[in-house]
């Protein structure tokens, strides 16, 4: 098949899944929310950001954008540039590793593994299997030529992950660093391995556009990135900095935030509020008033009935202290502040959504680059990320081929 | 050692009248001790007028503003000023509150009890402290207890102590319980075998295989654990005589790969020759004057000056019968700090109401609440520690 055909086809799947009454969907929902204990609503949106990311025009663009000519996936082609004929073949054989309870990377993956032509072996979490074995269902209901270059290995079986390892080219690996350091352990040395492991991403809103007239909507933006995957991803806001002497005062907007969150989880569902959550969420309070009491400034607001969200105002947050639907606001005077807390994370940092004004949106997006952050987008699109983002700061296809040049 | 005001005095006598004659003037009384530490305890009262609570407006005991126990590590909790002190108990363990810091490496698990508590944010060693003008009413509140679960039959024991002496740790107030046992029941006979953190494996079987009375075991869960491996790598089998006991405290508290309590009662009787209707748990806490023991009945219980409310973290309201819940203590004996503790410890009340009928007031403990349980591949501050 050539590329072309394969992505037409993938995207065509993709319309499919978008449609709400598609049966393997609607499969895929109830499995995410009876085993990743999201909710309806979120999984639908986790679903709708997925697809509309995997349709034909967008599996193209990623292919433009990574190859510039997608054809040298099928033949040699001549390269504008040196004028040398050129042909990419993707790895034999691919084994992807994911772990996690964020769905959505895992068909992703698959979907770039069909784009090269590669054989596809893929191994879940048995915590938590995700809808792979779901989305790999309808392909042999819909595209059974591009299926059978597609193999599930079961979630507990060790061995067959490590003999696959063993035979493959490309090893793709989602989990935290322990996992991925086991797993390079394993990783023949001609093989190539691509790890991505957690990250951490947050919000940084400057006094310019914390104006007035423009908080409620911003704040509802945010409170959609907080919900939709339920701020477990790497993705997801766990801090969120606000500048200082804007219109509208860092707690101020907390405020708003609060309002809108509790609208957003009411309009749509929340996860199950837990009692295990609603207990991590009462401990956080317990010690917010104990600082309160030692006078500190520091609020929070908790969501009804509790254990959905809770937003906490807190100068002295860390840019970890969020998460578990937890969010902290820290207000800061000068960005080098910020600059200063991100720091010992250098490494670790993710996703971005700066909210800013012209030109200092463009000064603060170099600094944050230059930190390591790799993505920089608006507030409420922090879990839409387009498929020709530079996951964890890499190519997504170029990485995975080898070249073959043609000197005619 | 200064002497106590007439007030606190006579509040003492009657909470020791209480202790050793119990009556159904808990509410009262309760009342009375509540007004005592609203008026003596600066924090408790600022607490209190911040939850909208105090003296003369509530209408039952249960609505005591309950101090959560971080409050014991970020405040000082007394009654008293604190130079005034004539013991103070110590928490074990790391607590993680929001702000920032360095990373510390979490600390080293100390024999004593109480919140070990992991949170996001930063580690920062604390812990929590319990300040004491008077040991009367601590020690009278082990006593009847202690005798009731562990000695209801019989004397004539000898007692082993998997737990270091208080001299050894001095701000723990499990070694001051074990020495206040030792004391009034051991004639200051019993034998500890936790000295200077280490453990004396070899010791302790050595002098249980050559045990001819009774013998009386008190270890943490932990120390108990580490025992019967012991014994299970050097193929020792103890058949201790009849009518011996064990007491054990304190939990895993995630140090080590937890192992079910029957499946520990099945050991112990395996390899100690107790059988599990002759093992009793203890649950107690730093922030506490009292325990609850939880033997054969399958339920936690604690004396009459000590109330448990299970409270549904959802609503902030009672849990209903057989839902887990936080746990809400009221002890009577707490008089010198907060006589309302909001732990961290989840717990139910049975289900069954005729077993809770049956033993009056009890429930299950279930130990800590695991955090972030829903956790994708954001980092985490565990993660980040080990990067």
């Amino acid at each position: 098949m050539t590329v072309d055909s394969i992505a037409r086809t993938l995207g065509n799947l993709s319309l499919r899944w978008l449609d709400k009454n598609f049966p393997y969907r609607k499969k895929a929902i109830r499995r995410l929310v009876r085993e990743s204990h999201f909710s309806v609503e979120m999984a639908k949106a986790m679903l709708d950001a997925l697809f509309k990311e995997l349709t034909y025009p967008k599996l193209m663009q990623l292919l433009k954008s990574e190859f510039r000519d997608p054809r040298v996936l099928d033949e040699f082609r001549k390269d504008p540039v040196s004028g040398r004929w050129v042909r990419a073949q993707g790895p034999k054989r691919i084994t992807h590793i994911f772990s996690g309870n964020v769905p959505n990377p895992s068909t992703v993956s698959f979907v770039l593994g069909m784009l090269v032509k590669s054989i596809n072996v893929g191994k879940v979490s048995s915590e938590d299997e995700g809808f792979l074995d779901i989305y790999l269902e309808s392909l042999r209901r819909y595209a059974k030529k591009l299926a059978i270059a597609n193999f599930l290995l079961k979630p507990s079986d060790k061995k067959s992950t490590i003999a696959s390892i063993r035979q493959s080219d490309l090893v793709v690996a989602y989990g935290n660093n322990e996992t991925l350091n086991e797993l390079r352990k394993e990783i023949p040395a001609a093989a190539h391995f691509v790890g991505y492991g957690h990250r951490v991403s947050f919000g940084l809103y400057t006094q310019e556009v914390l104006k007035k007239k423009n908080v409620e909507k911003l704040a509802e933006k945010t409170a959609r990135d907080l919900w939709m995957v339920d701020q477990r991803g790497c993705l997801s806001p766990l801090t969120i900095f606000l500048e200082e002497k804007g219109e509208t005062a860092p707690l101020d907007f907390a405020e708003v935030l609060a309002k809108n969150l509790q609208r957003f989880f009411s309009t749509r569902s929340p996860a199950p509020a837990t009692y295990v959550r609603a207990v991590a969420h009462q401990t956080l309070i317990n010690q917010c008033r104990m600082r309160q009491l030692k006078g500190e400034k520091i609020s929070f607001w908790r969501s009804d009935p509790r254990g959905q969200w809770l937003v906490v105002y807190d100068k002295r947050a860390s840019l970890l202290s969020g998460g578990n639907q937890v969010a902290y606001l820290k207000p800061f005077r000068k960005i080098r502040e910020v600059l200063k807390a991100l720091r010992p994370f250098e490494k670790h940092l993710q996703a971005v959504s700066l909210e800013a004004m012209g030109t200092r949106r463009v000064k603060i997006a170099g600094d944050l680059a230059k930190m390591g952050v790799n993505r920089i987008c608006r507030a409420g699109q922090m879990q839409n990320p387009p498929l020709t983002w530079h996951h964890d700061g890499r190519p997504n296809l170029s990485e995975w081929v080898t070249w073959t040049d043609f000197e005619k | 050692m200064r002497p106590l005001d007439t007030e606190t005095k006579k509040l003492d006598r009657e909470i020791l009248g209480f202790i050793r004659e119990p009556d159904n003037q808990f509410q009262s009384l309760a009342f009375k001790i509540f007004e005592y530490q609203f008026n003596r305890n600066e924090n408790y009262r600022k607490f209190c007028l911040m939850e909208k609570r105090q003296p003369g407006n509530l209408k039952s005991w249960k609505e005591i503003p309950a101090m959560p126990t971080v409050g014991f590590k970020e405040l000082i909790l007394s009654t008293f000023p604190i130079r005034n002190a004539v013991k103070t108990f110590k928490t074990s363990g790391t607590t993680m509150p929001a702000g920032p810091c360095l990373p510390v490496r979490q600390g080293q698990a100390r024999e004593t009890r109480g919140a070990t508590v992991i949170r996001r944010g930063c580690p920062v060693e604390s812990r929590g402290v319990h300040f004491f003008d008077t040991l009367k009413l601590y020690e009278a509140a082990i006593v009847p207890c202690f005798k009731k679960h562990l000695m209801p039959d019989s004397r004539g024991f000898s007692f082993f102590y998997l737990i270091s002496s208080p001299e050894e740790s001095p701000h723990s107030s499990l070694s001051y319980m074990v020495g206040v046992v030792n004391k009034v029941f051991a004639k200051n006979r019993g034998r500890y075998y936790v000295k200077n953190s280490k453990i004396l494996y070899a010791a302790l079987a050595k002098d249980l295989a050559r045990c001819r009375k009774k013998a009386l075991i008190l270890s943490t869960t932990f120390s108990l654990k580490g025992f019967l491996d012991f014994l299970n790598s050097n193929k020792i089998t103890l058949n201790l005589p009849k009518g011996s006991r064990l007491m054990e405290t304190g939990g895993f508290k995630g140090r080590v790969k937890e192992v079910s309590k029957s499946e520990l009662y099945t050991e112990c009787e395996k390899r100690l020759g107790i059988s599990k209707n002759f093992i009793v748990s203890e649950y107690g806490m730093t922030e506490l004057s009292s325990q609850f023991y939880h033997g054969a009945s399958g339920v936690m219980t604690g004396p009459p000056w000590i109330k448990t409310l299970v409270m549904d973290p959802r609503t902030g309201r009672e849990a209903k019968k057989g839902s887990v819940g936080i746990l809400r203590h009221f002890d009577l004996a707490n008089r010198g700090s907060v006589l309302a503790v909001q732990t961290e410890d989840l717990g139910r009340l049975p289900a069954d109401a005729s077993v809770a009928g049956v033993l009056g007031e009890g429930f299950q403990l279930l130990g800590r609440a695991k955090d972030a349980e829903l956790r994708g591949c954001s980092l985490s501050y565990e993660e980040f520690l080990n990067s």
